[in-house]
């Protein structure tokens, strides 16, 4: 029998029984919208949480900070000698100061982190207002909680002039110093639980010497994947170095078990939809047991009735492949806009909570496939061996 | 008769076991039938008739002895190669018509087309020739259940032929038929059997139908009692409006 032929036979039977086919075809789309449902969500928040974690280039980036065992500190000497090593894009040090704020006669304490321009976009920092600074000496970005501490709210802190009083310490001698500077706001940070303050390292250049010892560094390296070799000649030298593409390996590996489960689930949905198509198969088996005689008698090899068969579950288990990927993906958007209306009315952030990736979605519609063939190949089997006159003889 | 030997029995026994019992259904037979014969096995219900039958159609295979058609022992084919002989070489017609349910009137008779490997287009070809002899053109698209019997076993006789086959089996083809559709259904038979000289082998009790058959095989308690030799056949009436001669059943 030509192919053509097989598959429209095939076709006939699913059309001529439409009640039965559409709920096998809703049985197995409701189990695959499930994973479809569930893995997204997983793929979805997994994002979020690196997202939140990380920019692109904070994921490319070290911590350095003193070792417990460090004899050499943090100094304008240990910054020449890791810019020198291969791979290294950039340094970036932070120096942490006391800083007593004065604005308008209120006055509060807060840390002040002495940083180079791109030391943002090194950690990764994000401004709820205004931005960062870059090529300034009297531009800060601070905190909502200092704002707090100087009753300023925050969407209108931007230009405000803070007098600071910046307390220096001389590392050699424990000696302190004041300096006093006037910054201008530039950007506010979300945290309202520390008072602290981002200021450019260049507003005290004339006070920072080779003997000025900084509190870190951020190490950016050119290539992902060399990270691990800067990081261990640094570690080498008895510091401290921590990267957040070790936090993000370490929630991925979280998440990897998060959506293993959640597919677990849908797979579960998935078997039993299977069993019910199973079912089906076996029952159109007994019902056309009478015209797979009667199609043998009239000459259909053995392998055309077990063709129609496979072919007839698995049309019926890619279309509910096919209908549960869009039910699935369908359902996590309706879902994801009903949660960002409610973040949003409550004054929260719109995140994307589920992320469906292609491979995924043509993934589960050709294993909906495999999944017809697996259930059609018992019932296709059985009907190519019947015995054609005992098959003509079933009522 | 000068023609040649189209299908040879010999000694042919077949037995079914029914949990612990064997039963004998069919106990030694030998016959010949020659090509363009009209042969009827006649006989009581249980005779073995229908058994012998299904031998000469290859769906059954004996548990002894030879059986051959055009010199080839069908017994020892393979499932393939039964279908191929299926498909090819005979056309069946049964009682209960068996009528392909999914499928239109017009796509049952191009069914042994398709089983067969022909295109959809060839099939469709075929069986409106086919169903235009038989005069079922108007029905071409119905489904079964909208046909009377007469008319469902026009169709059944119209898919038998669809192949073009030699050999045309009918296992009581008028027993689910009132008189008059069962009286048509027999002068068609005669007609392709005279005209367009197709072998015929049939299975009937009812005595009426003897006077059609060139040889008749009566049947007893799984044996050929006696040997019938028809040399006194009926003139060939008009058949409703159908056109049997061999030329246009070869068409399309």
């Amino acid at each position: 029998m030509r192919l053509n032929q097989i598959l429209r036979i095939a076709i006939n039977n699913i059309k001529s029984n439409k009640m039965r086919s559409l709920l096998t075809i809703s049985g197995i789309a409701v189990g695959i919208a499930t994973i479809v449902f569930l893995v997204s969500l997983g793929y979805g928040l997994q994002q979020l949480s690196v997202k939140k974690i990380a920019s692109i280039a904070a994921i490319n980036t070290l911590d350095v900070s003193p070792g417990k065992t460090a004899v050499q500190k943090i100094d304008n000497n240990l910054i020449a000698s890791i810019k020198s090593m291969p791979d290294v894009a950039s340094v970036s040090s932070l120096l942490s100061l006391g800083l007593k704020v004065d604005f308008e006669g209120k006055k509060t304490d807060a840390v002040g982190s002495f940083v180079n321009d791109d030391y943002a976009k090194l950690e990764g920092l994000d401004t709820v207002v205004g931005g960062f600074f870059s090529n300034s000496t009297t531009d800060i970005v601070v905190s909502t909680a200092l704002l707090k501490a100087l009753n300023i709210d925050p969407t209108g802190a931007v230009k405000k002039e803070f007098n600071t009083t910046v307390i220096m310490v001389n590392s050699a001698t424990k000696e302190k110093t004041e300096v006093a500077k006037k910054y201008f706001v530039i950007g506010v940070i979300q945290d309202d639980s520390v008072s602290f303050a981002y200021v450019p390292q260049s507003s005290v250049a004339d006070k920072v010497s080779d003997a000025t010892v900084y509190n870190s560094v951020k190490v950016n390296i050119s290539d992902q994947k060399q990270i691990q070799g800067v990081k261990d000649k640094i570690t080498s030298m008895g510091f401290t170095v921590t990267s957040i593409a070790d936090t993000i390996s370490q929630v991925d590996q979280i998440f990897r078990v998060v959506q293993l489960v959640l597919a677990l689930f849908g797979f579960i949905a998935l078997m039993v939809a299977s069993i019910g198509m199973f079912n089906t198969m076996t029952i159109a088996l007994l019902e056309r047991t009478r015209d797979i005689g009667i199609m043998k008698a009239l000459g259909a090899r053995d392998r055309d009735i077990s063709k129609i068969f496979l072919f007839e579950s698995s049309a019926i288990s890619s279309m509910g492949g096919l209908f549960g990927v869009l039910l699935g993906y369908l359902t996590g958007k309706a879902i994801n806009f009903g949660v960002n209306q409610l973040a949003i009315s409550v004054g929260g952030d719109a995140q994307t909570l589920f992320v469906t990736p292609f491979l995924l979605a043509v993934g589960i519609v050709v294993f909906s496939v495999l999944v017809g063939v697996m259930t059609g190949f018992y019932p296709s089997r059985r009907a190519s061996r019947l015995n054609p006159l005992d098959a003509l003889r079933y009522e | 008769m000068g023609s040649s030997v189209l299908i040879e029995a010999k000694d042919i026994k077949k037995s079914f076991t029914l949990g612990p019992n064997t039963i004998e259904v069919i106990k030694g037979v030998s016959f010949e039938i020659h090509s363009g014969d009209y042969v009827i096995f006649f006989g009581q219900s249980g005779c073995g008739k229908s058994t012998l039958l299904n031998l000469c159609s290859g769906l059954e295979s004996p548990t002894e002895g030879k059986f051959t058609v055009r010199g080839e022992e069908i017994s020892k084919f393979s499932s393939d190669q039964k279908a191929k002989f299926r498909q090819s070489k005979i056309g069946i017609v049964f009682q209960q018509f068996n009528l392909l349910k999914s499928m239109t009137v017009e796509e049952n008779v191009s069914f042994p087309l398709i089983a067969a490997g022909e295109t959809r287009e060839r099939g469709i070809n075929r069986a409106t020739n086919l169903l235009s002899v038989f005069g079922l053109t108007k029905h071409a698209h119905n489904i079964h259940t909208e046909l009377s019997g007469g008319q469902q076993q026009r169709v059944a006789m119209a898919r038998a032929l669809a192949v073009n086959p030699w050999i045309l089996i009918c296992d009581e083809p008028t027993g689910n038929l009132d008189s008059k559709s069962a009286d048509e259904v027999m002068e068609i038979f005669y007609h392709l059997n005279r005209k367009s000289k197709r072998t015929i082998l049939m299975v009937t009790h009812n005595p009426d139908h003897i006077k059609f058959a060139s040889k008749i095989f009566h049947m007893k308690d799984g044996m050929i009692v006696k040997t019938q030799i028809n040399r006194s056949r009926p003139a060939l009436k008009h058949v409703g409006d159908f056109d049997l001669s061999s030329r246009s059943l070869e068409q399309g």
